[in-house]
């Protein structure tokens, strides 16, 4: 369904016997319908750069990604904006409120990028909301919201579209262990209902939900 | 929900932010426009005196000391009286050169019923006249018949009301344009009229005009130069042979005056550059800090799908919002300023101020308003500019 070739991710930066250094040394990933692949590693062994670079967010220094077969960097900016719309779900790490809308408006934005805001997008918002158990919350904005709360948001936002890949980075990275398990058991029922889910976590317990678990070190990429 | 709104909610609901940048702009366009139109009115206002005045040479007393007599008279607003022989009225129109000549009488009055301080009351003959019959206002009458006015701009009376002057209900039969000067605030009419208030204020123990009248003496006369002749030369004249007169050429008497205003527009075209450069450089600072505290923002959005066109357009969009709304409000607290208190401007800067005509204002308004939603915008396609060269995922990783 999806796959990676080659690519890379060179920063400039000093180093030893270079100008620059890389982040994702070249490697290749696979990733297959249905399926949740979790991505481990120590901090700053290059699992964010990964997976930014599979969702079209970092330009890769080398190689390709694929969806199908669709190039994603052959894209032009308004077509990979759009594709990564209507295909991709990202969460990315930390707190990614928008702060001038309500928790409500930022889960529908994504509905309304290259649409009309549809009432079954209304309705599956508000499904969203209840099921991460943050609907209570639907008219506050995000200043007043706790860092779970937030995080829950992101979620709910990253899967209004129904997107068929996830990139999740450290989806559970505010949330205590109930709602850790609640998101977990999520995805992983998304993933049996055809979505696939690629995330980075430190979470021990992710990965009896996981099909695929890959280790990074030092930007290189190997099986758990 | 709809992503078009997306620029007003950010704007709504970032009131300090929103606040902040309006108030920027808003100084930028109170500065271009009140600089602007200060400089317009005070040229304006010297061209009118230059034209209203008329009269190539104007001769007074030698008590009148100085021009600054007549200066005070006209731009300080501050009501005199000084007198000559009516002979030299004569002697002076028998000269070589003298198209025209016309004598004006003085007087002073106390408070009137129109005004909350003292005005000048001139007394002109309309047969010789040819300062104030031009300026009268259409559907005015040219003659003003006994205690009948011809009223400045500024008096606080329309054709057909009255004005007490000495215990005298004298009427207003026409109103002159307005000169930006204190001139506005003076009445004019025939000689008759004056001395019928002369004699209205000895009933009512005025005793400083007790011996003045008018067909015995005037203030002032005014003269208007033969073409080809040359002006400084019937001044010479006259001060040569005329003893305790004074003949002043009204360029002149005028230079002390386009001289302040010459420094003041200098200085206030200076302000308004400095002003005007100053604040362009806190924009785009505070716009380039802005784009830094944004980047994650801008980040997040790009991640859910929008592309760096339609970024391009919510940054555009917010900042056309900001600059019509500064600029407009800007430009309406500098109208509301300038024009209710260009005379109270006048009276402290002793200098004419004649504001600019509707349509000029306009000109000015829509300039002002073109060149700052420009502005906005170039700041505005500054910022998408360099939103657009870093890459959403490079962004996100700089806040963790």
């Amino acid at each position: 369904m999806m796959r990676a070739e080659n690519i890379s991710k060179k920063y400039p930066r000093q180093t030893k016997n270079a100008n620059y250094f890389f982040a994702v040394n070249p490697m290749s990933i696979e990733i297959h319908k249905g399926s949740v692949t979790e991505i481990i590693g120590r901090s700053g062994s290059g699992k964010t750069t990964l997976i930014h670079m599979l969702a079209g967010l970092i330009t890769p220094s080398e190689g390709k990604v694929y969806f199908g077969d669709k190039d994603l960097y052959s894209l032009s900016d308004s077509e990979l904006s759009k594709f990564r719309n209507q295909y991709f779900g990202v969460i990315p790490q930390g707190h990614t409120g928008l702060f001038s809308l309500t928790v409500y408006e930022n889960v529908l934005l994504p509905s309304v990028l290259y649409k009309n805001m549809e009432s079954k997008d209304e309705e599956y918002a508000m499904e969203l909301l209840q099921m991460l158990e943050i609907d209570s919350l639907a008219g506050e904005y995000p200043k007043s919201l706790s860092g779970g709360e937030i995080r829950r948001m992101a979620i709910a936002r990253a899967l209004i579209n129904r997107p068929e890949v996830i990139f999740a980075d450290e989806p559970t990275g505010d949330l205590d262990d109930y709602n850790t398990e609640k998101v977990l058991k999520l995805f992983r029922k998304l993933a049996d209902e055809g979505m696939s889910v690629v995330m980075v976590t430190h979470e021990s317990e992710a990965k009896k939900y996981c099909d695929n678990i890959y280790r990074m070190d030092s930007g290189n990429i190997k099986p758990a | 929900m709809k992503f078009r709104l997306l620029p007003f909610k950010n704007i709504v609901n970032q009131p300090v932010r929103s606040f902040a940048l309006i108030m920027m702009v808003m100084l930028l366009s109170m500065s271009m426009l009140g600089g602007t139109l200060i400089t317009q009115s005070l040229r304006r206002g010297l061209n009118s005196l230059e034209t209203r005045l008329g009269a190539d040479v104007i001769v007074v007393p030698d008590e009148a000391a100085s021009k600054k007599d007549l200066e005070s008279i006209l731009l300080d607003g501050v009501p005199g009286y000084f007198y000559m022989d009516r002979k030299y009225y004569d002697e002076i129109a028998n000269k070589e050169g003298i198209r025209k000549i016309s004598a004006q009488y003085y007087l002073a009055s106390t408070k009137a019923g129109c005004c909350s301080m003292p005005i000048q009351i001139i007394g002109y003959d309309p047969d010789t006249d040819f300062t104030v019959t031009p300026w009268i206002k259409e559907n005015g009458a040219d003659r003003p018949g006994m205690y009948e006015i011809v009223a400045g701009y500024d008096i606080n009376s329309d054709i057909g009301g009255t004005i007490r002057f000495f215990d005298r209900e004298c009427k207003v039969v026409a109103k002159l344009d307005k000169t930006g000067t204190q001139l506005d605030n003076a009445v004019y009419t025939g000689y008759d009229t004056i001395k019928a208030l002369i004699d209205a204020s000895k009933e009512n123990s005025f005793k400083f005009f007790s011996e003045q009248n008018p067909d015995d003496i005037v203030s002032s006369i005014l003269i208007d130069v033969e073409d080809g002749y040359d002006i400084q030369s019937v001044v010479d004249d006259i001060n040569v042979h005329e003893k305790k007169v004074q003949a002043v050429a009204t360029k002149n008497m005028l230079s002390g005056v386009s001289d302040s205003l010459g420094g003041i527009s200098d200085v206030t075209r200076i302000l308004v550059v400095t002003l005007w450069i100053l604040i362009l450089i806190i924009l785009i600072i505070y716009f380039s800090s802005m784009i830094h505290v944004r980047r994650k923002e801008f980040a997040i959005l790009r991640v859910m799908g929008v592309s760096q066109k339609m970024m391009a357009k919510i940054v555009f969009m917010e900042s056309i919002i900001i600059s019509v709304v500064g600029a407009m409000a800007g430009m309406i607290l500098t109208v509301i300023m300038i024009y209710p208190f260009s005379n109270l401007i006048s009276q402290q800067t002793g200098l004419p101020f004649l504001t600019p005509s509707a349509g000029n204002v306009a000109v000015n308004v829509a300039v002002t308003f073109l060149v700052i939603v420009a502005a906005g915008t170039l700041t505005a396609a500054y910022e998408a500019l360099s939103l657009s060269k870093t890459d959403a995922g490079l962004v996100l990783r700089e806040g963790n």
